[in-house]
């Protein structure tokens, strides 16, 4: 070759590489916009818009504005609308298909607000009945911790439900019994089989035409004492029957109280389920339901998470789609969860006022990180209160040493008027009162 | 089909040196075989533009080796995923897991893994037997074809007349 290179080539690459991403930065927020309404709308079953999407690449990261999420039970409301948020994403992170997001802010979260158009999906579903009485607007926290008893008192115990059943039944086999003994021949009735018995004694003793009569009578008190005998012996093995089929009612019954409790405890730990559990019952109904919006996106995006993440062995296992191929992951030193938010400065809007507030620490693979959830959210010059402030640790960096605690601070509870004594003599009425309230609660071991 | 065996010809035919034409073919090789949009073909597209190889035979051979390329795609897959779980190179895969621009570059796809490991095994080889066969080409059948009907064909259509123009006001490098 007379001369190998061709610098004129260096310019037109140049070119088409400046002219490439002078494209990416014209569509790419476009593009995202639409690929996470569409994945959005996917994953939640339900119509999820976005105001707009702006990605940076340095550093790279990505402001959302205005992102509705349609409740898919009422198409009418958006179950969760978020004004903005903004993140910062480890680029080598999402490279590992793992999103390790170091700082993230969601202000303006709002739950359940009106729609101007449907958010249905398919065919348009009639709308969710009417709200329940008594959870109509916000209330607060009812700050009166209830404890296991309450708890207990609360909940429908199957346990509790079939040893009342048992007992029932066991009344009513004893009434049938005692109606079945009354029928059954007595000591009269064997008394009168006696004097039967010596009339015909006597009857022998009366010649021949006494004894004739008398045969009749012998085999006809055979057979009544055949018949009672044989009544006699049925009542004693419908009996022996009867008490085993108890008896096994009554083992099997008390198995049933420790699958209670396991329920109980299920139900109560501090699972995405058993928070919604337990928010119900301190926190009313309104926030229980919240919690259980936050859990049904948990349990929404959970199948997708479980994805992110796939060894050499499955890799192997799995036929690729053509002109695709397979991704094998290797285990490197530095393992990362596969989702992390280092921090989340969250703000939203209730009716009892603004709450803002920090979570960090966010993932389901604490024990990589060897860090526990911690959060923080207060809340000012609220509609009864003049201040709240929630802090909280879920700790699950060793699960069989699982530790969380909330604290609840509430201060400035404005308190109405309330009457304290009705006596006519020396009525007491508490004009006007100021409570402040200081709670904690541990869990621990789930 | 008439132009791709015109355009094929006429590259043959040129004055063009068969190395430029022979590293045109490998690196259309590299750049079809494996998917498109993958970091080592932006490599590729630099190495063409700059080094004087031909860009007619690479844009024709690109798209000749595409279409192979759809019908060995469960070879490559099976040569990556060979590669890329066997033991021995645990550890360098692993290694290169762990960089960043690697990550970037898919080396751990089986397709692309697959389809560039034979590539480049097939460069050296296709490189030097192309060169072999344009130079054998050029000595045995050049004149040969000048003359044969469909070069007369050929020569005649507007088409080749107006490439033949092009190439000239270009120069040789494709």
């Amino acid at each position: 070759m007379k001369k190998r290179i061709r610098w004129p080539g260096l310019l037109v690459f140049l070119a088409l590489v400046g002219l490439s991403y002078f494209l990416l930065v014209l569509f790419i927020d476009d593009f995202v916009k639409a690929r996470i309404e569409a994945i959005g709308s996917d994953w939640a079953k339900a119509k999820v818009e976005l105001d707009a999407a702006d990605l940076s690449f340095v550093p790279l990261g990505l402001r959302l504005q205005r992102l509705q999420v349609t409740d898919r039970k009422n198409p009418m409301t958006n179950a969760v609308e978020i004004g903005e948020i903004a993140f910062l994403i480890d680029p080598g992170a999402a490279l590992d298909r793992k999103i390790h997001i170091e700082e993230m802010t969601v202000e303006g979260l709002r739950l359940n607000t009106p729609r101007t158009r449907s958010g249905a999906l398919a065919p348009e579903k009639p709308p969710r009945a009417a709200k329940k009485k008594g959870t109509e607007g916000l209330q607060l926290p009812a700050l009166d911790l209830p404890d296991v008893k309450a708890i207990l008192a609360k909940e429908s115990l199957a346990s509790l439900q079939l040893v009342e059943d048992l007992r029932q039944e066991a009344k009513q086999e004893e009434a049938k019994w005692k109606a079945q003994i009354a029928a059954l021949p007595d000591k009269e009735t064997f008394k009168d089989y006696e004097q039967r018995v010596k009339k015909l004694k006597d009857a022998k003793k009366g010649g021949i035409g006494g004894f004739l009569g008398g045969m009749q009578e012998v085999v006809s008190l055979q057979k009544e004492i055949k018949a009672d005998i044989e009544q006699i012996r049925f009542a004693k093995k419908t009996l022996k029957t009867d008490l085993s089929t108890l008896k096994d009612r009554v083992q099997s019954v008390s198995k049933v109280p420790m699958d209670d409790i396991n329920r109980l405890k299920e139900k109560y730990a501090l699972s995405p389920k058993g928070l919604s559990n337990i928010s119900r019952m301190l926190l009313r109904e309104q926030i229980g339901d919240w919690t259980e919006t936050a859990f049904q996106a948990y349990e929404t995006l959970q199948p997708h998470l479980a994805n992110l993440s796939m060894d050499r062995a499955d890799a192997a296992a799995q036929k690729p789609p053509r002109g695709k191929g397979v991704d094998i992951h290797f285990r490197v030193q530095r393992t990362l969860p596969n989702f992390l938010v280092e921090t989340a400065n969250v703000s939203f809007q209730l009716e009892a006022g603004n709450f803002s507030g920090v979570m960090r620490q966010i993932t389901t693979q604490q024990p990589l990180t060897g860090k526990p959830l911690r959060f923080r959210f207060s809340g000012q010059a609220l509609k009864d209160f003049e201040s709240i402030t929630v802090d909280g640790t879920v700790n699950r960096i060793d699960p069989a040493q699982a530790m969380d605690a909330v604290q609840l601070k509430a201060q400035g509870h404005r308190i109405g008027s309330l009457r304290l004594s009705k006596d006519t003599d020396f009525p007491v009425e508490m004009k006007n009162a100021r409570a402040d309230f200081d709670t904690e609660a541990r869990m621990q071991n789930g | 089909m008439l132009k791709t065996i015109a355009k094929f010809l006429k590259i043959l035919n040129s004055e063009t040196e068969p190395a430029q034409i022979s590293l045109a073919f490998c690196f259309a090789m590299v750049a079809g075989l494996s998917p498109l949009l993958s970091l080592h073909n932006v490599f590729v597209l630099l190495l063409v533009l700059v080094l004087r190889v031909n860009l007619s035979a690479f844009l024709l051979a690109f798209v000749g080796f595409s279409g192979i390329a759809t019908l060995l795609d469960p070879v490559f897959h099976q040569i990556g995923l060979g590669l890329l779980t066997a033991e021995a190179l645990k550890g360098l895969w692993t290694g290169l897991y762990d960089i960043t621009f690697w990550r970037i570059a898919r080396f751990n796809n089986t397709l692309v893994m697959g389809s560039l490991a034979s590539a480049l095994v097939l460069f050296p080889p296709l490189f030097l037997l192309s060169n072999r066969l344009i130079r054998q080409y050029r000595a045995r059948f050049l004149k040969w074809v000048q003359k044969s009907k469909l070069m007369q064909a050929l020569r005649a259509t507007k088409l080749y007349e107006a490439y033949e123009t092009l190439s000239q006001l270009k120069g040789d490098g494709g």
